[in-house]
C-alpha cells in the first residue's frame, strides 16, 4: 500500500484503511478527510433520519458530528472504533438537538417550524439499543466491503440489495446492460467475493 | 468430504431458493438438503439471511451542500487546533539542571558540561551543553516520547534554535531523536521542536558559561 501523501488519486485514497486516512488527516491532507466523509456520510446522516428527524436537523447533526470527529481523529485509528464512535456520537447529538427544539417549542411553534419532535417518539428510537448499534456497525461494514468490489459487482450488489427502489431483474438488466440470464450467476459470484471480503468482520 | 457435503447445493440455486425464485422439484430438493443439517449449506444460508436483514437498513445520502460544508471544516478546525497547540509551547518544565544540582562531592566547574532535562507535553528533552567557556558552545540533545517505547515519533523532527525572535540555526533529529548544534555563539536561546501535532518550545535556554 502506497504511503498516504498529497499526490494520491481519489482511487488510491479509497484503497487506504482508516488508520492511514486518519494519519493523513493529522498530517494535513484534506483529501484524506474528504475520503473519510465519503465513507461515513451515509452512516452519520441516516441515524437522525431513521429516528424521524427532518433533513434540516440531520444536516445540523451531520455538521456537529464532523466537527467533533475532526477533533477526536487521533484517537480513532481503527475502523471498528471509528464506526462505534460515529454511531454513539451521532445518536447523542440527535437527542441533544431534539431536546433543544423542545426547549424552544413556544417560539418554534410561533414561527411555524415543524422541527419540534415529541420526545417520547424519539425516545422510542434514541438512544439506540445495543442490537441496533450492532446492526448499524454491520451495515457500515457491508457498505465499505461493497465499495471495495470491482465495478461490475459493486453496481450489481448495490442494485440488488442496497437500492431504495428495489429494481427488478429486468430493470437491472437494462441499467447495467447485462443479459437477464447472467444476473443470477453473476450475483452468486459477486456475493462469494463479498463474503470473502467480509470474512471475520461480519 | 462427507456424503452430505458431496450433495451440497451450489450457491446460485441456494440463493434462488432463499429468494423464493424457484419452485417444484428443485425447491423440494434444496429444502430436503437443508433439513439434513448440512453444515456447509446451513452456514451459507445463515450468512445470506444475515446479510439481507442487515441490508434492509436503508441508508440515506446527505445532500451535496452538507458534504461540501463538512469538507470545508477541515481547514477551519485545523486552524483552530493549531492555535491551541501553540499555547503549549511555553509549558516546558525544567526537571533537572546539573549546575543547580551538582553531583555530590564535586563542585560544578564552568568547563564541565551542563545537563538540562525538560518535560513538555508527552516528551522529555535531554540537553547537554559543552564547551561553553569561550565564545561558542555545543548543544547535544535528545527528545524522547514518554508514550512510546521506540523512537518512531521523535525521528526526523525539525529543531530550531532562535535568538531574540530570529532563527539562528536549524537541524533535524536522527532516527533516535538526537540532534546537535555546534559552535553556537554563547547566548540565551529558544529551542523549538516540531513534534507530531504539537510544537515544543524551551524558552531561555542558557548556552552560556556558568558565572
Amino acid at each position: 500500500m502506497k504511503q498516504a501523501d498529497a499526490n494520491l488519486t481519489p482511487e488510491e485514497w479509497q484503497q487506504c484503511d482508516v488508520g492511514q486516512l486518519v494519519e493523513a488527516c493529522l498530517d494535513g491532507h484534506g483529501a484524506a478527510w474528504e475520503e473519510l466523509l465519503r465513507r461515513y456520510q451515509r452512516l452519520i446522516y441516516s441515524i437522525p433520519i431513521h429516528a424521524g428527524m427532518s433533513h434540516a436537523d440531520a444536516a445540523e447533526v451531520f455538521q456537529t458530528v464532523c466537527i467533533k470527529l475532526l477533533k477526536k481523529l487521533s484517537t480513532l485509528r481503527e475502523q471498528e472504533k471509528l464506526a462505534k464512535w460515529i454511531i454513539t456520537t451521532t445518536t447523542r447529538e440527535s437527542w441533544r438537538l431534539a431536546r433543544r427544539h423542545r426547549a424552544d417549542r413556544t417560539s418554534a411553534a410561533a414561527k411555524g417550524n415543524a422541527d419540534v419532535y415529541e420526545l417520547k417518539d424519539l425516545a422510542a428510537r434514541l438512544p439506540l439499543q445495543d442490537e441496533e448499534q450492532i446492526i448499524w456497525q454491520r451495515r457500515q461494514i457491508i457498505s465499505e466491503a461493497v465499495a471495495a468490489l470491482n465495478d461490475k459487482c459493486r453496481d450489481l450488489i448495490t442494485l440488488l440489495f442496497l437500492s431504495a427502489d428495489e429494481p427488478s431483474y429486468e430493470e437491472i438488466s437494462e441499467r447495467l446492460q447485462m443479459p437477464l440470464s447472467s444476473i443470477g450467476p453473476t450475483r452468486a459470484r459477486c456475493l462469494e467475493k463479498l463474503k470473502k471480503k467480509l470474512a471475520g468482520k461480519f | 468430504m462427507g456424503d452430505m457435503e458431496k450433495e451440497c447445493v451450489s450457491f446460485e440455486p441456494l440463493l434462488d431458493y432463499l429468494d423464493k425464485r424457484i419452485s417444484g422439484a428443485e425447491q423440494q430438493h434444496i429444502a430436503a438438503h437443508l433439513a439434513s443439517r448440512c453444515a456447509r449449506c446451513l452456514a451459507r444460508r445463515n450468512w445470506y439471511v444475515d446479510f439481507k436483514q442487515t441490508t434492509q437498513l436503508a441508508t440515506v445520502e446527505p445532500p451535496d451542500w452538507v458534504l461540501r460544508r463538512a469538507a470545508r471544516l477541515f481547514e477551519t478546525v485545523r486552524r483552530d487546533e493549531t492555535a491551541v497547540t501553540r499555547l503549549v509551547q511555553g509549558v516546558a518544565q525544567l526537571l533537572f539542571d546539573s549546575f543547580a544540582q551538582p553531583l555530590a562531592g564535586r563542585r560544578a566547574m564552568p568547563s564541565m558540561g551542563r545537563q538540562l532535562l525538560y518535560a513538555v507535553e508527552a516528551f522529555n528533552v535531554d540537553l547537554q551543553i559543552t564547551g561553553a567557556t569561550g565564545a561558542n558552545a555545543n548543544l547535544y540533545g535528545q527528545i524522547l516520547s514518554v508514550a512510546e517505547a521506540g523512537f518512531a515519533s521523535v525521528a526526523d523532527l525539525e529543531v530550531k534554535l532562535s535568538r531574540g525572535g530570529k532563527l539562528y540555526q536549524t537541524t533535524r533529529t536522527n532516527a533516535l531523536g538526537e540532534f546537535t548544534f555546534t559552535e553556537v555563539r554563547c547566548d540565551t536561546y529558544e529551542l523549538g521542536i516540531a513534534a507530531k501535532n504539537v510544537q515544543l518550545t524551551i524558552a531561555d535556554l542558557p548556552l552560556t558559561p556558568k558565572n
